[in-house]
């Protein structure tokens, strides 16, 4: 009778054992050392500045806040920084203030070299470090090399409402619904029309970094997030899904650098899509705008939110476990994530966070 | 005979693009006139919308629709410049999009969905590429994926002038030969140029594109040109509906139209003109040449 009842409890001390044994040791994840943040300067952006001090454009930070344009070094000092007359295109390499009307452009180095000069009309901008200018009409996009010299133009059939490129490829989003894609030589790769709902427009669009998918957040009367992924060389829908939202204005659509999350505005939050698991989930902030910054050593992400009222850096585990957040006045803002620091401009002042493990 | 065809071909074409989806149109500003209309040189390329006045003037919607799209500012929250300043799409039945560019910021009615022909949409403003505080208006076709002459389909306003035709040329090795000053030319081919302008008054020499040009070589009709659409295909604009030109073969540097290369065998050659604008005055202009 004895031996009968011990043995159901051998058992559950054997479960409890291995219950143990997994939890801790085979199935055990360590835990993520907390980040530290060490504000390192502050300098104040609201002067003129030329001190060519920065011979070496890789060791300064192109910037654009307010209505002021320029760069810094890495150790806080202004190399370059002037006024913008109404507003200016920046990449760490150019620098390019224009004109609300102008036919002639002129962009400098980041320590206001000039470099060249493009006569064409258009309000000039980067993307993945390729310069572009849009028509007036936001129906023509041309390709300038960084020489400025124009590579080429392309006419789409209707006006714009996003458009975002990588290394090779550009893609837009259309006002009639029709989301185009253009190689580098200014060749159609894609013309496509998600369709699917009563009102065809496309409110946002999204290159993969690695050219392997798009994403779009498109129609009204229903709403919907596409994503196109590239088989056999042709973009292809893989994933689709209605949304509860209804806008009518521009949504911000983005890849994560290693093209495996796609983050988009919602009502709720930025809705972020794993494209391995098929899964969403949502980082709890609202956003009209946002970009992001990979910190690809320690796995995390960046996402710089602006709303009219705030701007906010979020440090978020993807899919979208936020470590830390951070808030600043709204207005002028500018942010960067390089080698784990983060440079950040608010208001007139620029200031770098380093950021460590501990 | 010939021309009161074409004119009966004009009718037919306004009446029956009304009918393709948008009804009839109204003027989405009072005492429109428009600055700068569809198919001008503009910009050094085709322009595809309507500019139109007055400045500042309150923009109402060109007909019943919804918002479709609504932007207030310069700058898109992607980051992309937004040269078309504030502004707003209008998604009508049968998949007609209308678009109001260049719009007061601050004015565009955000609250808005459903609207209906006459509703204000915002006030024309100081927003995007131009200093000028007139609105840019633009007629969208989303089946055929074209762009729509507005002024097609908008009610006629007062005309009382006929197109000017301010030279016609022959064009070869570079060299320009005004029709009418040359009387003799050799034998080969020749691109024919011609400098137009529609002026609604004796007041006004802006700029216009007309309606429509046609050109007759020897009495045969060689060129027919209306401006009623265009559209972008693989990268270029085409226009017009009936012509699919690129606009880049169409337009000199200086806003001159190329009308298209012809051979001219020896014999007299008679070159007639006809241009046309919206309100049906038109222009004709005539030469003679010997080649030899």
């Amino acid at each position: 009778m004895r031996d009968v009842d011990e043995r159901p409890n051998r058992f559950l001390y054997a479960l409890i054992a291995l219950g143990f044994f997994l939890y801790f040791f085979a199935a055990a994840l360590p835990l993520r050392k907390e980040l530290s943040l060490h504000p390192s300067w502050a300098v104040s952006a609201s002067r003129d500045a030329d001190t060519g001090t920065a011979s070496n454009p890789q060791k300064t930070l192109s910037f654009q806040l307010g209505g002021r344009v320029g760069s810094v070094t890495l150790d806080g000092k202004l190399a370059w920084s002037r006024g913008s007359a109404f507003d200016a295109a920046v990449s760490d390499a150019q620098i390019i203030p224009y004109a609300r009307q102008s036919s002639r452009l002129e962009a400098f180095g980041p320590t206001g070299t000039p470099l060249f000069r493009i006569q064409a009309e258009g309000w000039p901008f980067f993307r993945s470090g390729r310069l572009f200018l849009v028509s007036p009409e936001m129906d023509r996009v041309s390709e300038y090399s960084p020489e400025g010299t124009l590579l080429w133009s392309y006419d789409f059939p209707f006006k714009l409402t996003d458009f975002d490129a990588s290394g090779s490829l550009a893609v837009a989003g259309m006002l009639d619904g029709g989301i185009e894609c253009v190689d580098s030589q200014g060749r159609t790769v894609l013309s496509f029309s998600p369709g699917g709902s009563r009102i065809e427009v496309v409110l946002g669009v999204a290159l993969d970094p690695r050219e392997e998918a798009i994403a779009a957040v498109c129609g009204a009367d229903r709403q919907r997030f596409v994503l196109l992924v590239k088989k056999g060389g042709a973009f292809k829908v893989q994933y689709h899904k209605y949304l509860e939202s209804d806008y009518r204005e521009p949504v911000t659509v983005r890849f994560t650098r290693d093209g495996r999350y796609v983050l988009y505005r919602q009502s709720e939050g930025i809705a972020v899509y794993d494209r391995e698991t098929g899964r969403e989930s949502t980082i709890p902030v609202r956003a009209q705008g946002f970009e992001l910054a990979a910190d690809a050593p320690r796995g995390l992400e960046y996402l710089f939110a602006r709303t009219t009222r705030t701007n906010s850096v979020i440090c978020f585990d993807p899919p979208a476990r936020v470590i830390f957040s951070y808030t600043l006045p709204g207005g002028a803002f500018w942010s960067r994530f390089l080698d784990g620091s983060l440079f950040l401009g608010s208001g007139d002042e620029l200031g770098r966070i380093d950021i460590s493990e501990e | 005979m010939g021309l009161t065809v074409w004119r009966l071909f004009g009718i037919l074409l306004a009446l029956a693009l009304p009918t393709s989806g948008l009804g009839a149109l109204e003027w989405p500003v009072s005492g429109g006139v428009p600055s700068v209309p569809f198919g001008s040189f503009h910009g050094g390329r085709f322009y595809p919308s309507m500019t139109t006045g007055p400045e500042g003037a309150q923009v109402r919607a060109a007909s019943a629709g919804e918002i479709s799209f609504l932007f207030d500012g310069d700058k898109l929250p992607s980051g992309l410049p937004c040269p078309l300043g504030g502004f707003l799409a209008l998604s009508h039945p049968d998949g007609m999009i209308s678009v109001y560019g260049r719009m007061e910021r601050g004015s565009l009615p955000h609250y808005l969905r459903a609207v209906s022909a006459g509703d204000v949409l915002g006030r024309a403003g100081t927003s995007g590429f131009h200093a000028g505080r007139e609105t840019v208006f633009t007629l969208y076709d989303r089946i055929k994926r074209q762009y729509l002459n507005p002024q097609v389909l908008l009610p006629p306003i007062r005309d009382d002038r006929a197109p000017i035709v301010r030279g016609v040329y022959l064009s070869s090795g570079g060299r320009f030969l005004p029709l009418g000053e040359t009387r003799t030319v050799r034998q080969g081919t020749y691109e024919v140029i011609a400098d137009i302008l529609d002026p609604l008054s004796s007041a006004d020499m802006r700029s216009r594109a007309p309606y429509s040009i046609r050109l007759l070589i020897d009495g045969k009709e060689v060129v027919r040109y209306v401006y009623d659409a265009a559209r972008a295909e693989s990268g270029r604009f085409r226009f017009f509906g009936s012509s699919r030109l690129d606009f880049e073969s169409f337009f000199l540097e200086d806003g001159r139209l190329r009308l298209g290369s012809f051979l001219l065998a020896r014999g007299r050659t008679t070159f007639v003109l006809i241009v046309s604008d919206y309100a049906g005055n038109d222009r004709e202009t005539s030469g003679v040449l010997q080649v030899e």
